[in-house]
Protein backbone atom coordinates (compact mmCIF):
# COMPACT_ATOMS: atom_id res chain seq x y z
CA UNK A 1 0.00 0.00 0.00
CA UNK A 2 1.28 3.46 -1.10
CA UNK A 3 4.27 2.50 -2.84
CA UNK A 4 2.73 4.22 -5.97
CA UNK A 5 0.70 7.00 -6.45
CA UNK A 6 -2.28 7.53 -8.42
CA UNK A 7 -2.13 11.17 -10.27
CA UNK A 8 -5.00 10.17 -13.08
CA UNK A 9 -7.72 9.26 -10.49
CA UNK A 10 -11.41 9.60 -12.71
CA UNK A 11 -9.93 11.98 -14.80
CA UNK A 12 -12.20 12.97 -18.12
CA UNK A 13 -14.16 10.66 -17.06
CA UNK A 14 -15.99 11.11 -13.50
CA UNK A 15 -18.63 8.64 -12.74
CA UNK A 16 -22.22 10.61 -13.29
CA UNK A 17 -23.90 10.42 -9.81
CA UNK A 18 -27.35 9.86 -8.85
CA UNK A 19 -27.61 11.29 -5.32
CA UNK A 20 -31.10 10.81 -3.50
CA UNK A 21 -33.72 13.29 -4.89
CA UNK A 22 -31.50 13.38 -7.90
CA UNK A 23 -29.54 16.01 -5.86
CA UNK A 24 -27.26 17.81 -7.90
CA UNK A 25 -24.18 18.17 -5.25
CA UNK A 26 -24.30 16.19 -1.69
CA UNK A 27 -22.80 18.93 0.80
CA UNK A 28 -21.36 16.81 3.62
CA UNK A 29 -21.03 19.59 7.27
CA UNK A 30 -17.90 18.34 9.12
CA UNK A 31 -17.80 19.70 12.49
CA UNK A 32 -14.28 18.42 14.03
CA UNK A 33 -14.34 17.99 18.42
CA UNK A 34 -11.06 17.84 19.06
CA UNK A 35 -10.32 20.50 21.92
CA UNK A 36 -8.93 18.82 24.88
CA UNK A 37 -7.16 16.46 23.11
CA UNK A 38 -4.66 18.64 21.73
CA UNK A 39 -0.47 18.91 22.73
CA UNK A 40 -0.39 20.23 26.51
CA UNK A 41 2.55 19.55 28.87
CA UNK A 42 -0.52 19.07 31.25
CA UNK A 43 -1.01 15.59 29.31
CA UNK A 44 2.71 14.88 29.38
CA UNK A 45 3.71 16.77 25.78
CA UNK A 46 6.95 18.50 25.43
CA UNK A 47 5.54 21.55 24.15
CA UNK A 48 1.76 23.10 23.71
CA UNK A 49 0.11 22.18 20.34
CA UNK A 50 2.52 23.33 17.61
CA UNK A 51 0.01 24.96 15.37
CA UNK A 52 0.07 28.03 16.97
CA UNK A 53 -3.54 28.73 17.25
CA UNK A 54 -3.30 31.97 19.42
CA UNK A 55 -0.53 32.42 21.44
CA UNK A 56 2.81 30.89 22.19
CA UNK A 57 5.05 30.61 25.36
CA UNK A 58 8.19 28.54 25.65
CA UNK A 59 8.34 24.90 25.07
CA UNK A 60 7.59 23.15 28.26
CA UNK A 61 5.63 25.55 29.87
CA UNK A 62 1.45 25.23 29.98
CA UNK A 63 -0.14 28.09 28.03
CA UNK A 64 -3.20 28.75 29.50
CA UNK A 65 -4.39 30.96 27.37
CA UNK A 66 -4.35 28.54 24.31
CA UNK A 67 -5.99 26.02 26.62
CA UNK A 68 -8.81 28.59 27.47
CA UNK A 69 -8.71 29.15 23.26
CA UNK A 70 -9.62 25.57 23.03
CA UNK A 71 -11.68 25.08 25.39
CA UNK A 72 -14.38 27.59 24.18
CA UNK A 73 -14.71 25.12 21.49
CA UNK A 74 -15.55 22.27 23.76
CA UNK A 75 -17.40 24.86 25.94
CA UNK A 76 -19.22 27.34 24.08
CA UNK A 77 -18.59 26.63 20.19
CA UNK A 78 -20.29 23.35 20.27
CA UNK A 79 -23.60 24.37 21.67
CA UNK A 80 -23.86 27.31 19.33
CA UNK A 81 -23.49 24.84 15.85
CA UNK A 82 -25.42 22.37 17.05
CA UNK A 83 -28.42 25.64 17.23
CA UNK A 84 -27.39 26.54 13.94
CA UNK A 85 -27.71 22.97 12.58
CA UNK A 86 -30.54 22.00 14.42
CA UNK A 87 -32.20 25.20 12.72
CA UNK A 88 -31.35 24.40 9.32
CA UNK A 89 -32.23 21.02 9.90
CA UNK A 90 -28.46 20.04 8.44
CA UNK A 91 -27.00 16.56 9.76
CA UNK A 92 -23.13 16.69 10.33
CA UNK A 93 -20.85 14.51 10.74
CA UNK A 94 -18.12 15.14 13.89
CA UNK A 95 -14.67 14.25 13.15
CA UNK A 96 -13.76 13.49 17.01
CA UNK A 97 -10.38 12.79 19.22
CA UNK A 98 -11.06 9.95 21.84
CA UNK A 99 -9.49 12.45 24.79
CA UNK A 100 -11.47 15.15 23.67
CA UNK A 101 -14.93 13.34 24.36
CA UNK A 102 -13.65 12.08 27.50
CA UNK A 103 -13.57 14.98 28.50
CA UNK A 104 -16.89 16.41 27.78
CA UNK A 105 -19.45 13.11 27.56
CA UNK A 106 -22.38 15.64 28.15
CA UNK A 107 -21.60 17.33 24.64
CA UNK A 108 -20.70 13.92 23.34
CA UNK A 109 -24.31 12.53 23.89
CA UNK A 110 -25.49 15.37 22.37
CA UNK A 111 -24.62 14.97 19.31
CA UNK A 112 -26.19 11.55 18.19
CA UNK A 113 -28.57 12.63 20.42
CA UNK A 114 -29.73 14.96 17.72
CA UNK A 115 -28.57 12.78 14.59
CA UNK A 116 -24.98 13.49 13.59
CA UNK A 117 -22.49 11.32 12.83
CA UNK A 118 -19.52 10.32 15.18
CA UNK A 119 -16.70 9.98 13.49
CA UNK A 120 -12.46 9.19 14.75
CA UNK A 121 -10.39 11.84 14.70
CA UNK A 122 -7.31 10.16 16.50
CA UNK A 123 -7.20 9.57 20.36
CA UNK A 124 -5.26 12.59 20.71
CA UNK A 125 -5.04 15.41 18.47
CA UNK A 126 -2.19 15.36 17.16
CA UNK A 127 -0.10 13.76 13.94
CA UNK A 128 -0.35 10.24 13.23
CA UNK A 129 2.70 9.46 11.20
CA UNK A 130 5.05 10.24 14.16
CA UNK A 131 3.59 6.98 15.96
CA UNK A 132 4.77 3.85 15.74
CA UNK A 133 2.76 1.05 14.38
CA UNK A 134 2.12 -0.34 17.70
CA UNK A 135 1.25 3.13 19.49
CA UNK A 136 -0.74 4.07 16.67
CA UNK A 137 -2.84 0.77 16.48
CA UNK A 138 -2.96 1.33 20.56
CA UNK A 139 -4.15 4.91 19.96
CA UNK A 140 -6.42 3.83 17.08
CA UNK A 141 -8.54 1.04 19.28
CA UNK A 142 -8.47 3.94 22.34
CA UNK A 143 -9.91 6.47 20.04
CA UNK A 144 -12.97 3.84 18.95
CA UNK A 145 -13.61 2.99 22.73
CA UNK A 146 -13.69 6.69 23.68
CA UNK A 147 -16.02 7.46 21.16
CA UNK A 148 -18.49 4.84 21.18
CA UNK A 149 -18.37 4.99 25.42
CA UNK A 150 -19.15 8.83 25.35
CA UNK A 151 -21.60 9.37 21.94
CA UNK A 152 -23.06 5.66 22.60
CA UNK A 153 -22.20 4.85 19.09
CA UNK A 154 -19.09 3.35 17.26
CA UNK A 155 -17.27 5.27 14.63
CA UNK A 156 -17.99 3.98 11.28
CA UNK A 157 -15.54 6.99 9.49
CA UNK A 158 -12.19 8.13 9.96
CA UNK A 159 -10.23 11.39 9.49
CA UNK A 160 -6.48 11.68 10.58
CA UNK A 161 -4.79 14.38 11.44
CA UNK A 162 -1.42 13.53 9.64
CA UNK A 163 -2.27 10.02 8.49
CA UNK A 164 0.74 7.60 8.71
CA UNK A 165 1.51 4.93 5.70
CA UNK A 166 0.04 2.69 8.00
CA UNK A 167 -3.52 4.29 9.08
CA UNK A 168 -5.44 2.77 6.25
CA UNK A 169 -4.27 -0.66 7.41
CA UNK A 170 -4.65 0.09 10.71
CA UNK A 171 -8.40 1.25 10.13
CA UNK A 172 -9.18 -2.34 8.14
CA UNK A 173 -7.64 -4.70 10.67
CA UNK A 174 -9.89 -3.07 13.19
CA UNK A 175 -12.95 -4.37 11.09
CA UNK A 176 -15.57 -1.90 12.26
CA UNK A 177 -14.98 1.11 9.51
CA UNK A 178 -16.96 1.41 6.68
CA UNK A 179 -14.60 4.00 5.10
CA UNK A 180 -12.14 6.91 5.90
CA UNK A 181 -11.92 10.50 4.74
CA UNK A 182 -7.77 10.34 4.38
CA UNK A 183 -8.41 11.74 0.87
CA UNK A 184 -8.27 15.42 -0.77
CA UNK A 185 -7.56 14.63 -4.00
CA UNK A 186 -11.16 14.15 -5.58
CA UNK A 187 -14.27 15.60 -5.94
CA UNK A 188 -16.32 12.29 -5.13
CA UNK A 189 -16.21 9.19 -3.12
CA UNK A 190 -13.59 6.46 -4.57
CA UNK A 191 -12.42 3.13 -4.17
CA UNK A 192 -8.56 2.49 -3.13
CA UNK A 193 -6.57 -1.13 -3.32
CA UNK A 194 -5.49 -1.58 0.25
CA UNK A 195 -4.42 -4.83 1.11
CA UNK A 196 -6.46 -6.95 -0.93
CA UNK A 197 -9.54 -4.71 0.14
CA UNK A 198 -11.80 -2.91 -2.12
CA UNK A 199 -11.87 0.30 0.38
CA UNK A 200 -14.14 3.38 0.15
CA UNK A 201 -12.60 7.18 0.66
CA UNK A 202 -14.72 9.92 0.91
CA UNK A 203 -12.04 13.17 0.30
CA UNK A 204 -12.01 15.67 2.60
CA UNK A 205 -11.35 19.38 1.84
CA UNK A 206 -8.64 22.04 3.61
CA UNK A 207 -10.33 24.68 0.84
CA UNK A 208 -13.34 24.78 2.18
CA UNK A 209 -12.16 24.26 5.77
CA UNK A 210 -12.50 27.49 8.79
CA UNK A 211 -8.81 26.33 9.44
CA UNK A 212 -7.75 29.21 6.69
CA UNK A 213 -8.83 31.54 9.29
CA UNK A 214 -5.71 30.75 11.20
CA UNK A 215 -3.12 29.82 8.02
CA UNK A 216 -1.73 32.38 5.91
CA UNK A 217 -2.50 32.71 3.23
CA UNK A 218 -6.20 32.40 4.46
CA UNK A 219 -9.61 34.14 5.80
CA UNK A 220 -9.10 37.76 7.09
CA UNK A 221 -13.10 37.64 8.00
CA UNK A 222 -15.99 35.61 8.03
CA UNK A 223 -17.34 37.08 4.71
CA UNK A 224 -14.13 35.83 3.44
CA UNK A 225 -14.76 32.36 4.41
CA UNK A 226 -18.72 32.91 3.38
CA UNK A 227 -17.13 34.03 -0.46
CA UNK A 228 -15.20 30.98 -0.45
CA UNK A 229 -17.70 28.47 0.03
CA UNK A 230 -20.23 29.53 -1.63
CA UNK A 231 -17.52 29.83 -4.71
CA UNK A 232 -16.84 26.30 -3.60
CA UNK A 233 -20.93 25.53 -3.96
CA UNK A 234 -21.79 27.77 -7.26
CA UNK A 235 -19.12 25.85 -9.45
CA UNK A 236 -19.85 21.94 -8.06
CA UNK A 237 -23.43 23.12 -8.04
CA UNK A 238 -23.18 23.99 -11.88
CA UNK A 239 -21.20 21.07 -12.44
CA UNK A 240 -23.89 19.35 -11.20
CA UNK A 241 -25.97 19.94 -13.93
CA UNK A 242 -24.02 16.91 -15.18
CA UNK A 243 -22.17 15.10 -13.24
CA UNK A 244 -23.30 15.48 -9.02
CA UNK A 245 -20.61 15.94 -7.04
CA UNK A 246 -19.69 15.93 -3.21
CA UNK A 247 -18.55 19.15 -1.21
CA UNK A 248 -17.21 19.01 2.24
CA UNK A 249 -17.25 22.07 4.42
CA UNK A 250 -14.46 21.48 7.62
CA UNK A 251 -15.32 23.57 10.55
CA UNK A 252 -13.64 23.89 14.09
CA UNK A 253 -15.77 24.44 17.35
CA UNK A 254 -12.90 27.08 18.37
CA UNK A 255 -13.10 28.99 15.08
CA UNK A 256 -16.60 28.36 13.60
CA UNK A 257 -18.54 28.49 16.84
CA UNK A 258 -17.71 31.82 17.85
CA UNK A 259 -20.61 34.14 17.26
CA UNK A 260 -19.58 35.78 14.35
CA UNK A 261 -18.23 32.33 12.57
CA UNK A 262 -21.51 30.42 13.18
CA UNK A 263 -23.07 33.53 11.75
CA UNK A 264 -21.17 33.11 8.17
CA UNK A 265 -22.04 28.88 8.64
CA UNK A 266 -25.38 29.77 9.02
CA UNK A 267 -25.31 32.31 5.60
CA UNK A 268 -23.81 29.94 3.90
CA UNK A 269 -26.14 26.89 4.76
CA UNK A 270 -29.38 29.32 3.94
CA UNK A 271 -27.81 30.25 0.92
CA UNK A 272 -27.13 26.36 -0.19
CA UNK A 273 -30.76 25.76 1.14
CA UNK A 274 -32.22 28.14 -1.24
CA UNK A 275 -31.27 25.84 -4.18
CA UNK A 276 -33.30 22.89 -4.90
CA UNK A 277 -31.62 19.37 -5.07
CA UNK A 278 -29.44 20.14 -2.76
CA UNK A 279 -28.97 17.01 -0.65
CA UNK A 280 -26.89 17.83 2.87
CA UNK A 281 -25.95 14.14 3.87
CA UNK A 282 -23.46 12.66 6.91
CA UNK A 283 -20.42 10.95 5.43
CA UNK A 284 -21.74 7.73 6.75
CA UNK A 285 -24.81 8.34 4.75
CA UNK A 286 -22.79 9.00 1.15
CA UNK A 287 -20.76 6.24 1.95
CA UNK A 288 -23.65 3.79 1.96
CA UNK A 289 -25.49 5.30 -0.95
CA UNK A 290 -21.64 4.79 -2.49
CA UNK A 291 -21.65 1.04 -1.13
CA UNK A 292 -25.57 0.45 -2.30
CA UNK A 293 -24.95 2.15 -5.73
CA UNK A 294 -21.34 2.60 -6.99
CA UNK A 295 -19.82 -0.60 -5.76
CA UNK A 296 -18.84 -1.77 -9.71
CA UNK A 297 -16.53 1.24 -9.79
CA UNK A 298 -12.75 -0.12 -9.64
CA UNK A 299 -10.35 0.94 -7.14
CA UNK A 300 -7.41 3.12 -7.51
CA UNK A 301 -3.80 3.13 -6.30
CA UNK A 302 -4.41 5.46 -3.77
CA UNK B 1 4.54 47.18 -33.48
CA UNK B 2 0.93 45.53 -32.92
CA UNK B 3 -0.01 42.18 -31.87
CA UNK B 4 -1.16 39.93 -35.08
CA UNK B 5 -4.17 41.17 -36.60
CA UNK B 6 -3.96 44.43 -34.80
CA UNK B 7 -4.60 43.37 -31.38
CA UNK B 8 -2.62 45.76 -29.25
CA UNK B 9 -2.50 43.27 -25.81
CA UNK B 10 -1.51 40.17 -25.68
CA UNK B 11 -2.31 37.38 -23.21
CA UNK B 12 -0.65 34.41 -21.90
CA UNK B 13 -2.68 31.73 -19.63
CA UNK B 14 0.43 29.59 -17.93
CA UNK B 15 -0.99 26.54 -16.60
CA UNK B 16 1.85 24.62 -14.76
CA UNK B 17 1.23 20.67 -14.69
CA UNK B 18 4.14 19.79 -12.31
CA UNK B 19 2.29 16.77 -9.54
CA UNK B 20 3.60 13.84 -9.42
CA UNK B 21 7.33 15.25 -9.88
CA UNK B 22 7.25 16.97 -6.48
CA UNK B 23 9.98 16.23 -4.06
CA UNK B 24 8.96 12.87 -2.69
CA UNK B 25 10.56 10.35 -0.47
CA UNK B 26 9.20 7.35 -2.81
CA UNK B 27 12.02 8.83 -5.23
CA UNK B 28 14.65 8.77 -3.43
CA UNK B 29 14.60 12.28 -2.43
CA UNK B 30 15.98 13.54 1.09
CA UNK B 31 12.78 14.90 1.81
CA UNK B 32 9.03 14.79 0.62
CA UNK B 33 7.60 18.14 -0.46
CA UNK B 34 4.41 19.82 1.79
CA UNK B 35 4.97 23.52 0.56
CA UNK B 36 1.44 24.50 -0.50
CA UNK B 37 -0.83 26.30 2.16
CA UNK B 38 -3.63 23.63 2.20
CA UNK B 39 -0.36 20.98 3.15
CA UNK B 40 1.51 23.26 5.42
CA UNK B 41 -1.76 23.53 7.22
CA UNK B 42 -2.34 20.33 9.58
CA UNK B 43 -0.17 16.99 9.57
CA UNK B 44 2.01 18.35 6.41
CA UNK B 45 5.22 16.94 7.58
CA UNK B 46 7.32 19.16 5.54
CA UNK B 47 10.38 18.69 5.52
CA UNK B 48 10.59 15.72 7.73
CA UNK B 49 11.80 12.36 6.49
CA UNK B 50 8.71 10.85 6.95
CA UNK B 51 5.97 10.89 3.73
CA UNK B 52 3.01 13.12 4.01
CA UNK B 53 -0.03 11.18 2.55
CA UNK B 54 -2.23 14.07 2.84
CA UNK B 55 0.25 16.67 1.22
CA UNK B 56 0.73 14.05 -1.74
CA UNK B 57 -3.30 13.46 -1.86
CA UNK B 58 -3.38 17.45 -1.81
CA UNK B 59 -1.38 17.88 -5.00
CA UNK B 60 -2.48 15.13 -6.50
CA UNK B 61 -5.94 16.63 -6.62
CA UNK B 62 -4.62 18.89 -9.03
CA UNK B 63 -3.85 16.37 -12.35
CA UNK B 64 -7.10 13.96 -11.03
CA UNK B 65 -9.29 17.03 -10.45
CA UNK B 66 -8.64 20.32 -11.28
CA UNK B 67 -6.87 20.38 -14.77
CA UNK B 68 -9.87 18.79 -16.23
CA UNK B 69 -11.80 21.69 -14.86
CA UNK B 70 -9.35 24.20 -16.01
CA UNK B 71 -9.89 22.42 -19.43
CA UNK B 72 -13.36 22.38 -19.91
CA UNK B 73 -13.16 26.54 -19.28
CA UNK B 74 -10.76 27.03 -21.87
CA UNK B 75 -12.43 24.47 -24.05
CA UNK B 76 -15.69 26.74 -23.35
CA UNK B 77 -14.09 30.00 -23.92
CA UNK B 78 -12.04 29.16 -27.18
CA UNK B 79 -9.08 30.28 -25.04
CA UNK B 80 -5.20 28.50 -25.72
CA UNK B 81 -2.77 28.16 -23.26
CA UNK B 82 0.51 27.26 -22.53
CA UNK B 83 1.51 24.26 -19.99
CA UNK B 84 4.00 23.75 -18.36
CA UNK B 85 5.18 20.14 -18.25
CA UNK B 86 7.25 18.59 -15.67
CA UNK B 87 8.33 15.61 -17.63
CA UNK B 88 7.25 12.90 -14.59
CA UNK B 89 4.16 14.56 -14.22
CA UNK B 90 3.19 14.11 -17.85
CA UNK B 91 4.63 10.04 -17.73
CA UNK B 92 2.04 9.38 -14.78
CA UNK B 93 -0.85 10.81 -16.43
CA UNK B 94 -0.78 10.14 -20.51
CA UNK B 95 -4.71 10.74 -20.37
CA UNK B 96 -4.16 14.70 -19.50
CA UNK B 97 -1.27 14.78 -21.90
CA UNK B 98 -3.18 13.63 -24.90
CA UNK B 99 -5.89 15.97 -23.55
CA UNK B 100 -3.86 18.89 -23.67
CA UNK B 101 -2.49 18.65 -27.20
CA UNK B 102 -5.46 17.69 -28.80
CA UNK B 103 -7.07 20.64 -27.24
CA UNK B 104 -4.67 22.43 -29.26
CA UNK B 105 -2.75 23.72 -26.14
CA UNK B 106 0.99 24.22 -25.61
CA UNK B 107 3.19 21.92 -24.09
CA UNK B 108 6.03 23.50 -22.90
CA UNK B 109 9.43 22.46 -20.33
CA UNK B 110 9.51 22.51 -16.61
CA UNK B 111 11.66 20.14 -15.68
CA UNK B 112 12.02 16.41 -15.67
CA UNK B 113 11.64 16.51 -11.76
CA UNK B 114 10.15 19.67 -10.19
CA UNK B 115 13.34 21.05 -8.46
CA UNK B 116 15.09 24.15 -8.49
CA UNK B 117 18.15 23.72 -10.74
CA UNK B 118 20.51 26.23 -9.00
CA UNK B 119 22.10 23.59 -6.22
CA UNK B 120 22.43 21.20 -9.51
CA UNK B 121 25.96 20.26 -11.28
CA UNK B 122 26.17 21.54 -14.15
CA UNK B 123 25.80 17.98 -15.77
CA UNK B 124 22.89 17.41 -13.93
CA UNK B 125 20.93 19.79 -14.89
CA UNK B 126 21.84 19.31 -18.42
CA UNK B 127 20.49 15.77 -18.20
CA UNK B 128 17.17 16.83 -16.38
CA UNK B 129 16.68 19.08 -19.05
CA UNK B 130 17.00 16.29 -21.81
CA UNK B 131 15.08 13.90 -20.10
CA UNK B 132 12.37 16.66 -20.03
CA UNK B 133 12.67 17.47 -23.84
CA UNK B 134 12.74 13.71 -24.53
CA UNK B 135 9.54 12.56 -22.63
CA UNK B 136 7.23 15.64 -23.86
CA UNK B 137 8.69 14.44 -27.60
CA UNK B 138 7.98 11.04 -26.77
CA UNK B 139 4.22 11.84 -25.26
CA UNK B 140 3.25 14.86 -27.79
CA UNK B 141 5.24 14.43 -30.92
CA UNK B 142 7.38 17.70 -30.92
CA UNK B 143 10.09 18.99 -29.04
CA UNK B 144 9.44 21.78 -26.31
CA UNK B 145 10.02 25.49 -27.65
CA UNK B 146 9.50 26.97 -24.22
CA UNK B 147 10.35 26.39 -20.55
CA UNK B 148 9.81 27.45 -17.32
CA UNK B 149 12.46 25.93 -14.77
CA UNK B 150 11.45 25.67 -10.81
CA UNK B 151 14.24 27.86 -9.83
CA UNK B 152 16.49 28.46 -12.36
CA UNK B 153 20.66 28.36 -12.52
CA UNK B 154 22.74 30.99 -13.96
CA UNK B 155 23.73 28.67 -16.40
CA UNK B 156 19.92 27.40 -17.68
CA UNK B 157 19.20 29.33 -20.16
CA UNK B 158 22.59 28.29 -21.51
CA UNK B 159 21.84 24.86 -21.62
CA UNK B 160 18.36 25.41 -23.13
CA UNK B 161 19.83 27.14 -26.32
CA UNK B 162 22.51 24.34 -26.37
CA UNK B 163 19.36 22.02 -26.29
CA UNK B 164 18.28 23.32 -29.73
CA UNK B 165 14.41 22.81 -29.59
CA UNK B 166 13.77 26.48 -27.15
CA UNK B 167 13.18 29.72 -28.40
CA UNK B 168 11.85 31.51 -25.33
CA UNK B 169 11.89 30.76 -21.54
CA UNK B 170 9.90 32.33 -18.75
CA UNK B 171 12.79 32.39 -16.43
CA UNK B 172 12.30 36.02 -16.24
CA UNK B 173 10.04 38.72 -14.22
CA UNK B 174 12.25 41.81 -15.45
CA UNK B 175 9.69 43.54 -17.80
CA UNK B 176 6.26 43.91 -19.08
CA UNK B 177 7.16 42.74 -22.60
CA UNK B 178 8.90 39.87 -24.17
CA UNK B 179 12.53 40.68 -24.63
CA UNK B 180 14.93 39.18 -27.10
CA UNK B 181 18.42 38.00 -26.14
CA UNK B 182 21.28 39.55 -28.20
CA UNK B 183 24.42 37.81 -28.97
CA UNK B 184 23.34 34.54 -29.26
CA UNK B 185 23.87 31.94 -32.11
CA UNK B 186 19.81 31.45 -32.63
CA UNK B 187 16.93 33.72 -31.97
CA UNK B 188 15.95 33.74 -28.15
CA UNK B 189 13.54 35.27 -26.17
CA UNK B 190 12.80 35.73 -22.54
CA UNK B 191 8.87 35.76 -21.74
CA UNK B 192 7.73 37.25 -18.45
CA UNK B 193 6.05 35.19 -16.05
CA UNK B 194 4.35 37.41 -13.28
CA UNK B 195 4.31 35.90 -10.27
CA UNK B 196 1.33 39.22 -8.97
CA UNK B 197 -0.98 38.03 -11.57
CA UNK B 198 -0.74 34.31 -10.46
CA UNK B 199 -2.04 32.33 -8.45
CA UNK B 200 0.60 32.42 -5.92
CA UNK B 201 -1.46 34.66 -3.89
CA UNK B 202 -3.41 31.73 -2.72
CA UNK B 203 -0.73 29.83 -1.27
CA UNK B 204 2.95 30.69 -1.53
CA UNK B 205 3.59 33.08 0.26
CA UNK B 206 3.19 31.94 3.46
CA UNK B 207 3.89 34.93 6.23
CA UNK B 208 2.51 37.15 3.95
CA UNK B 209 -1.10 38.21 3.72
CA UNK B 210 -2.21 36.84 0.60
CA UNK B 211 -5.41 36.24 -1.06
CA UNK B 212 -7.85 35.79 1.63
CA UNK B 213 -11.03 34.91 -0.67
CA UNK B 214 -11.17 33.78 -3.96
CA UNK B 215 -12.33 37.16 -5.59
CA UNK B 216 -9.13 38.55 -4.55
CA UNK B 217 -6.91 36.74 -7.20
CA UNK B 218 -9.74 37.82 -10.16
CA UNK B 219 -9.25 41.51 -8.54
CA UNK B 220 -5.95 41.33 -9.36
CA UNK B 221 -6.51 40.03 -12.82
CA UNK B 222 -8.88 42.51 -13.57
CA UNK B 223 -7.24 45.12 -12.32
CA UNK B 224 -3.93 44.93 -14.02
CA UNK B 225 -6.35 43.91 -17.87
CA UNK B 226 -7.61 46.87 -17.38
CA UNK B 227 -4.41 49.32 -16.88
CA UNK B 228 -2.66 47.20 -19.10
CA UNK B 229 -5.90 47.82 -21.91
CA UNK B 230 -5.27 51.46 -21.37
CA UNK B 231 -1.86 51.39 -21.36
CA UNK B 232 -2.12 49.70 -24.91
CA UNK B 233 -2.76 52.66 -26.68
CA UNK B 234 0.77 53.58 -26.87
CA UNK B 235 2.61 50.26 -27.47
CA UNK B 236 1.50 46.76 -27.33
CA UNK B 237 1.27 45.18 -23.94
CA UNK B 238 1.51 41.62 -22.64
CA UNK B 239 -0.13 39.70 -19.58
CA UNK B 240 0.90 37.24 -17.95
CA UNK B 241 -1.60 34.68 -16.13
CA UNK B 242 -0.11 32.19 -14.08
CA UNK B 243 -2.07 28.83 -12.54
CA UNK B 244 -1.55 25.64 -11.25
CA UNK B 245 -3.45 22.70 -11.21
CA UNK B 246 -4.02 21.89 -7.70
CA UNK B 247 -4.29 25.36 -6.41
CA UNK B 248 -6.96 27.29 -9.33
CA UNK B 249 -8.39 23.75 -10.39
CA UNK B 250 -10.57 23.76 -6.82
CA UNK B 251 -14.02 24.61 -7.17
CA UNK B 252 -13.97 28.00 -4.99
CA UNK B 253 -10.87 29.10 -6.97
CA UNK B 254 -11.86 27.86 -10.97
CA UNK B 255 -14.33 30.74 -11.25
CA UNK B 256 -11.78 33.62 -11.32
CA UNK B 257 -10.45 32.07 -14.17
CA UNK B 258 -14.16 32.16 -16.08
CA UNK B 259 -14.04 35.90 -14.32
CA UNK B 260 -10.81 37.23 -15.70
CA UNK B 261 -11.63 35.60 -19.43
CA UNK B 262 -15.41 37.00 -19.76
CA UNK B 263 -13.92 40.35 -19.05
CA UNK B 264 -11.30 39.91 -21.16
CA UNK B 265 -13.30 38.35 -24.04
CA UNK B 266 -15.53 42.09 -23.46
CA UNK B 267 -12.18 44.03 -25.09
CA UNK B 268 -11.77 44.08 -28.58
CA UNK B 269 -8.00 43.94 -30.05
CA UNK B 270 -6.97 40.99 -27.29
CA UNK B 271 -5.10 38.47 -28.38
CA UNK B 272 -5.26 34.89 -25.87
CA UNK B 273 -2.19 33.40 -27.41
CA UNK B 274 -0.19 30.75 -26.80
CA UNK B 275 3.70 31.33 -25.79
CA UNK B 276 5.39 30.15 -28.63
CA UNK B 277 3.61 31.70 -31.14
CA UNK B 278 4.09 34.71 -28.72
CA UNK B 279 7.88 34.29 -28.93
CA UNK B 280 7.38 33.46 -32.79
CA UNK B 281 5.47 36.85 -33.01
CA UNK B 282 7.69 38.86 -31.17
CA UNK B 283 11.74 37.46 -32.96
CA UNK B 284 10.01 38.27 -36.47
CA UNK B 285 8.63 41.90 -35.32
CA UNK B 286 11.90 42.49 -33.52
CA UNK B 287 15.03 41.67 -35.18
CA UNK B 288 18.13 41.29 -33.94
CA UNK B 289 20.72 44.26 -33.61
CA UNK B 290 23.21 44.34 -35.85
CA UNK B 291 26.91 42.51 -34.74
Amino acid sequence: MHDARELVGYGLDPPRVQWPGDARIAVSVVVNFEEGAEQTPLYGDPAVDSMRERFAVAPGYRDLRTESFFEYGSRAGFWRLLDVLDELDVQASFFISGHAVEENPRAAAEITARGHEPCGHGYRWAPLYVLPVDEERRQLLLAVEAIRKATGQRPLGWNSRGQSLQTRRLLIEEGGFVYDSDSYSEDLPYFVAADGVKWLTLPYSFETNDMKFFRPPGHGTPEDFLAQLVAAFDCLYEEGRTHPKMMSIGLHMRYSGSPAGASAVRDFIRYARAFPNVWFARRIDIARWWLDHYAYLPAMRS
Amino acid sequence: MVWPEGARLAVSIAIDFEEGAERNLLEGDPSSEAGDPESVSEGAVGELDVRSLQAESIWEYGPRAGAWRLLRILEAHQVPATFFCAGQALERNPPLADHIVRQGHEVAGRGYRLRPYYPLSEAEERADIARAVAIIREMTGKAPVGWRSRAPSERTRRLLIEAGSFTYDSDFAGDDLPVREEGLSRSFVKIPYTVETSDAGYWAMAGTPGFTRPSDFGDVLVRTFDRLYAESLTGPRFMSVGLRLRISGRPSRAGQLVRFVRHARGASRVWFARRDAIADWWLDQTPASAG
